[in-house]
């Protein structure tokens, strides 16, 4: 399944297939097991691509109830763990463009973080995590997958949909982009 | 798995560890049945939905991280940037630095570090496939130069390491960019879609603060000669990948893609496959990349995966052209109005890369 698969989920300009009510699919039981295996692994996945907690919480909760809202078009139960994979990837990515907005609309607000909250930011900005983000979406996402989740290039693949030797492209330049913020910032 | 990679993982992972379980909130599964109620579009609205009463947890992530700071902050030094196959061009013999038995005239000397001034303008603001895969002979370039003077840093601390052996060639197919930049005469040239694998080189030291120490100076030794290049061309490069991105985006350029889908189907690609619509994380092709990834799963052997990319490469390489050739054109006149904007930055950009040791080619 590929990534498209999972944003289509809750893409209103597809065409969707006539779904039976989500109450009668049977869904609620493997919907809430997967959520009790998986949710934190997703979450932590989101906090990785975001750096902002409440809003993975919110990407991977989202991507749960789109799942529910789809179970009959998953009617393999294997399938529905990389469709939940895909959809918090595709959810991350829009939240960042939502927060990217938001970010470039707050630039001149005063700075009122805490001492705790500066603290920790503190430790965020010893990590190359911040430097990640700054990278496109693509490159972000290949380089946790890669990197952070040791997933296999044919997975990412898989899960991006783009092919294997994109992956690896896709990496190198990352990790070429990601050395130059490094050096920028020391 | 390099020390910038290791770090990747190691900040990633300190990261995830900040969200324990006690953090999941329970599930609230929608009532009634699909576009019924969207999915709440803000956060604010999202925690309603779950209910009022749900409890925002405390905020444990935020107590400050008292323990684990990985010893292991060590940037790698041979920063390259991902470009495939070489397009066969000759190189001169350059200045061979570490090398006494060879030595080149000034004049083959003078051409390899103007070919390496362009390469290194390709490597940042390539426009074209063509220009992609020169630009990768500048990265491997840059690799090779970094790897000796980390070697000799890294001999003279007491760790010696292996030397640098990666042929050029090899190097430049490994990072082929199908997506954003396909080089078609390189695609048609070797029949296939991917690459070659490039296995990077690990540096050899003890796990001891000793050895981490020596990692990190002479990492930063090894990146010292770069520094100066990727600090104009870093930022730079990030404005020139905006410009060809919003091309590749334009209507014009979208407006290719059902000639492509129709084409990938006249060879024989199932509709399904050839019509999967364009995304901006997928690019253009990506009708043809879903296909070529089911037959490639479906392959039993490598033979058989490569008798497939013998196949539908020069599907991709007819199919692809008329889009391949408008994005090129774009991107060329694009490139060439950057290029008058930043006139003084390149020059500096080629300046540098012209001053740099040609490492032994």
């Amino acid at each position: 399944m590929s990534i498209l698969d999972a944003s289509d989920a809750d893409d209103a300009s597809v065409a969707p297939r006539p779904l039976p009510i989500a109450g009668d699919t049977g869904a609620d039981g493997p919907v809430t097991a997967l959520y009790a295996e998986h949710a934190l692994a997703l979450i932590r996945l989101a906090y990785v691509l975001l750096g902002d907690k409440p809003g993975a919480e919110d990407v991977v909760h989202d991507a749960f109830c789109g799942l529910y809202r789809n179970w009959a078009n998953v009617a393999d139960p294997a399938k529905a763990l990389p469709y939940l994979r895909a959809s918090v990837l595709n959810r991350c990515r829009s939240a960042g463009r939502r927060r990217t907005l938001w970010a470039r609309r707050a630039i001149h607000e005063p700075a009122s973080a805490s001492a705790e909250t500066l603290a920790l930011a503190g430790e965020e900005q010893r990590s190359v995590l911040p430097a990640i983000r700054r990278l496109p979406a693509r490159q972000r996402e290949v380089l946790i997958l890669r990197f952070y989740l040791d997933e296999p290039e044919a997975e990412i693949s898989r899960l991006l949909g783009i092919s294997p030797s994109t992956v690896r492209s896709c990496a190198h330049r990352a990790l070429a982009a990601l050395a130059r913020i490094l050096g920028e910032d020391q | 798995m390099n020390s910038l990679q290791s770090r990747i993982h190691d900040d990633a992972a300190r990261a995830a560890a900040q969200v324990s379980p006690a953090d999941v909130p329970p599930l609230r599964l929608p009532p009634g049945r699909r576009g019924m109620g969207r999915r709440p579009a803000t956060r604010a609205a999202n925690a309603a939905a779950r209910g009022a009463g749900w409890p925002r947890r405390n905020r444990s992530w935020l107590v400050p991280l008292a323990a684990a700071v990985s010893v292991v902050a060590v940037i790698a030094a041979v920063a390259t940037a991902g470009r495939a196959g070489s397009g066969g061009r000759s190189r001169p013999a350059a200045s061979a630095t570490g090398h006494p038995g060879r030595t080149p005239s000034a004049a083959a000397t003078g051409q390899a570090q103007a070919m390496l001034a362009t390469e290194a303008v390709n490597s940042f603001f390539p426009a074209t496939g063509a220009q992609y895969t020169d630009g990768l002979a500048y990265n491997w370039t840059q690799l090779k130069i970094s790897a000796r003077i980390f070697g000799s840093c890294m001999t003279r601390a007491g760790y010696p390491q292996p030397p640098f052996t990666e042929p050029e060639q090899s190097y430049q197919r490994s990072f082929a960019d199908n997506a954003q930049f396909p080089d078609l005469a390189q695609r048609a040239a070797t029949d296939s879609m991917t690459g070659l694998n490039y296995i990077r080189q690990t540096p050899v030291a003890p796990h001891t603060a000793a050895g981490h120490k020596a990692i990190r100076t002479c990492n930063a030794a090894a990146a010292k000669p770069f520094r100066e290049i990727s600090k104009i061309a870093g930022p730079l490069s990030n404005q020139w990948d905006d410009k060809f991105t919003a091309i590749q985006a334009s209507a014009t350029v979208l407006a290719t893609q059902p000639s492509f889908a129709h084409c990938l189907e006249d060879h024989g690609i199932p509709a399904s496959y050839a019509q999967h619509h364009w995304t901006r994380s997928t690019g253009l092709f990506a009708g043809f990349f879903a296909w070529m990834d089911t037959i490639s799963q479906q392959a039993t052997s490598t033979r058989q995966q490569a008798r497939e990319e013998h196949r539908w490469t020069p599907v991709f390489v007819h199919c692809a052209g008329p889009t391949v050739h408008l994005v090129q054109t774009l991107q060329l006149s694009q490139r060439a109005r950057f290029f008058q904007q930043h006139a003084q930055q390149i020059a500096t950009i080629r300046t540098l890369a012209a001053a740099l040791p040609a490492a032994g080619r």
